[in-house]
């Protein structure tokens, strides 16, 4: 009786701690990969941390964090984040909307069409950028000669040796690689609206643009906002096509604060630094993603 | 008997081959070592893979020895971090302007013991004991061993001086080859409409060194750049003076004049050398390596020529490298030193140097590679022979200070603020006042944190010295 009474003891509990278990090698990759970096970082953003000078490393209280906010690059390099996140983002969401618009419909030879509009995003960010980097080299590149043969310069543009020029190849290559991840998921959420809802508003006599706005929109808001929020994430976090491209120059004047950090922790190889930029970052990327879920209303949109 | 003569010669048999495999797998354990090259091209690879194979085919079947690289411009950063990963191939190329920090986080061992049991030093020439003794004095052991020896030049398109000037390159040596020389040929050569610029300007990384070495030679002071070393409170950086700001404003107006294309301003060394072999840039100031870059390149020989680095006011001619390149290190990390001093020391055996020297353009270290008759006087190297023994020929430590601070300094932060002057958004004064005040601090800073450091300053500081005395001359027959 008693060992009755112990089993169906034993196995009460082992239900009620079953899904606990079941989670725990989550919970054990999840403290790995991203608690515990996280928490490192924390203390080395507090800490003298040089790669070079491991065996100095002391903890040197807020100094990080007031010597990052007093560097006087910040400004201008916060500035250039906000720039290429709203330029990036923007004309991605703009050419990925379109081209999801256009593939909608089906057309003879639509499916390769769409797998060459889809390869650049096959690419990878390193290839693109060496790309991209020779293409407006500013003696030899095919852009200059394009635009000297089409008479809209009469001579070589030195994009990449001029500030305010440089970021303009990132730019470009940024949103040749990005605007198809727009695409694909635009076009698997217009693809989901009922062909019946067109057909109806069709015969209601609604015009392209009411279509656009009063149903394609709408139908697809989840969708929309949640790959807004993550690719404005994901571009401003990006810093390898500045870095294959520019190097963050001409006097860090294509620096961003992703890049700017991966140079201070990757080229001056102050990790402390690094670390006290990022943790700060993430604080102001978490504000930004804040209100925007706010403003748009993120909880009431919907399942994606 | 018949026993006892088994026993003798099994014995004698075991010794015989315990002799042979005196280093690595001893055990008859097979190894794989790493080594990391800093510099990789074709040629440098090629020659790594085929003298590691002989190494294995020859010298110990048990350790084989794989090659790996990272791109110079990228190499300091990968080999800092890898070391703080404690990741460290077992072998690696280590450039002299890095021993500071190394040796300061343990990353590299010391070599005294092996240099001393081994007997190495009687196999090289003279040079080398030079380059011991110095390390010695500076770092307290012996760290690296260079690859080969190496002096700087001044590398020009002998076709555009003929048809721009009318003349053999060689006969500006005999007009009196200064600096002034020297930036009045860039801005002679420049011509953009035919797609023509003066120099491979140095813009990026490593920029700092090229201004600081121009100033040091043409400063009415030539080479001494630290003034009060016996008290650290005074102790002055002397490049930020009127002299020096009207220095650093010639050299820049190669820039601004137009002598080097806009984009030159992120150049650093593939930029620099790949813009001259494709022919747009009329000189470069560089290292010997460069030679093995041009001949692969598809300029003829008639098109290109070597000059001398340009001497100073008074005549000297101050090189601001340390006089030896991708030196050999042994990593503190790795678990197989002796197999890694084995390999190493294969690298200076038979005529391994020799070849080495010759891809790179260096000059041998081994005794026995001076044999060689292309390292010789009637040699294709004999301008850089009578270059690097020449009684004019000065050693300058540039800029690389006593502080790994220095170098991250003059590597990164100081590039950055160099190239707002180039772009005309700081003024040359801000400029030199920013890195006084920096290299001053990170100084001071390393002379507080190592008081030891103290006694010897005035050699730290004192470095100014005849290169080839210093060297005890390139004993090239």
């Amino acid at each position: 009786m008693n060992s009755t009474i112990k089993l169906r003891r034993r196995r009460k509990i082992l239900k009620a701690i079953e899904p606990y278990l079941f989670c725990l090698p989550l919970i054990f990759c999840l403290f790995g990969l991203f608690a515990y970096p996280m928490i490192r970082a924390v203390i080395i953003s507090f800490q003298r941390y040089k790669l070079t000078e491991l065996k100095k490393v002391r903890f040197i209280g807020f100094d990080n964090y007031i010597n990052s906010l007093r560097d006087k690059n910040l400004g201008m390099i916060t500035w250039n984040s906000i720039k290429y996140v709203v330029i990036v983002v923007g004309l991605q969401f703009v050419l990925g909307f379109g081209l999801a618009l256009a593939l909608r419909r089906p057309f003879r030879f639509r499916n390769v069409y769409q797998a060459v509009a889809f390869i650049p995003y096959a690419l990878s960010g390193f290839v693109c950028g060496l790309m991209f980097r020779w293409s407006f080299n500013g003696e030899y590149g095919v852009v200059n000669d394009l635009l000297m043969k089409l008479h809209i310069t009469s001579s070589k543009i030195a994009f990449l040796g001029t500030p305010g020029l440089s970021i303009i190849p990132v730019y470009v290559a940024a949103i040749w690689l990005g605007y198809q991840f727009f695409a694909i998921m635009l076009l698997a959420a217009l693809q989901s609206i009922p062909q019946e809802v067109y057909e109806s508003a069709e015969l209601d006599g609604c015009g392209w643009w009411r279509r656009l706005f009063s149903i394609i929109i709408p139908y697809i808001r989840p969708t929309l906002l949640t790959i807004l929020m993550l690719r404005v994430v994901w571009t401003f976090n990006s810093y390898e096509l500045i870095y294959v491209i520019t190097e963050g120059g001409p006097a860090s004047s294509s620096e961003t604060l992703t890049s700017y950090l991966f140079t201070r922790a990757y080229s001056n190889l102050d990790f402390g630094a690094a670390s006290a930029l990022g943790l700060m970052f993430a604080v102001v990327l978490l504000i930004c993603a804040g209100i925007y879920m706010k403003l748009t209303k993120y909880n009431q949109a919907g399942d994606f | 008997m018949k026993k006892l003569v088994s026993l003798v010669l099994a014995v004698a048999l075991i010794m015989t081959a315990m002799a042979m495999v005196s280093v690595a797998g001893a055990s008859g354990e097979k190894i794989t070592l790493t080594f990391l090259d800093i510099s990789p091209r074709e040629a440098r690879a090629t020659y790594y893979n085929d003298v590691f194979a002989r190494y294995t085919a020859e010298k110990n079947p048990n350790v084989t020895i794989e090659y790996e690289e990272v791109p110079w411009d990228d190499a300091h950063t990968k080999v800092v971090t890898m070391a703080a990963t404690n990741d460290l191939p077992d072998l690696l190329n280590c450039s002299p302007g890095w021993i500071t920090e190394f040796k300061d986080s343990d990353w590299i061992a010391s070599l005294d013991d092996y240099v001393a049991d081994s007997g190495i030093t009687d196999t090289f020439v003279g040079s080398m004991k030079t380059i011991f003794d110095k390390q010695v004095e500076d770092y307290g052991h012996i760290y690296i061993i260079p690859d080969g020896l190496t002096t700087s030049c001044i590398y020009v398109r002998a076709d555009w001086i003929k048809e721009t000037l009318g003349i053999e390159y060689t006969e500006l040596i005999d007009e009196g080859w200064t600096w002034e020389r020297y930036l009045q040929l860039c801005h002679e050569l420049t011509d953009p409409e035919k797609g023509r610029y003066g120099i491979s300007f140095r813009g990026g990384m490593g920029s700092v060194d090229r201004i600081t070495e121009y100033m040091m030679a043409m400063r009415s002071e030539p080479g001494v750049m630290w003034a009060n070393t016996d008290n650290m409170d005074e102790l002055d950086y002397l490049y930020n003076t009127e002299e020096d700001v009207t220095l650093l404003n010639e050299y820049l107006s190669l820039y601004w004049d137009g002598c080097a294309p806009t984009d030159a301003v992120n150049w650093a060394f593939v930029e620099m050398v790949d813009n001259f072999c494709g022919g747009l840039t009329g000189t470069l100031f560089n290292d010997m390596e460069v030679v093995a870059s041009i001949l692969a390149s598809d300029l003829t020989e008639d098109q290109w020529g070597v000059l001398p680095v340009p001497s100073a006011m008074d005549g000297r001619i101050f090189m601001g490298v340390n006089g030896n390149t991708y030196s050999y290190a042994i990593s503190n990390q790795t678990e197989y030193k002796d197999e890694a001093w084995d390999v190493l020391s294969y690298l200076y055996e038979g005529t391994n140097n020799a070849d080495y020297c010759k891809i790179m353009t260096l000059f041998p270290l081994s005794l026995s590679a001076t044999e060689d008759p292309f390292f010789g006087e009637d040699g294709p190297m004999a301008g850089f022979l009578y270059e690097i023994n020449s009684p004019d020929l000065w050693k300058a430590e540039s800029t690389y200070g006593p502080s790994p601070e220095v170098t991250q300094i003059d590597l990164y932060d100081g590039t950055a603020e160099l190239q707002k002057v180039l772009l005309k958004q700081e003024s040359v004064e801000d400029f030199l006042a920013w890195y006084d005040d920096h290299i001053t601090e990170a100084t001071k800073t390393y002379f507080e944190e190592n008081p030891e450091q103290l006694e010897r300053v005035d050699q730290i500081f004192g470095k100014v010295e005849p290169y080839a005395t210093s060297r005890d001359a390139v004993s090239i027959k």
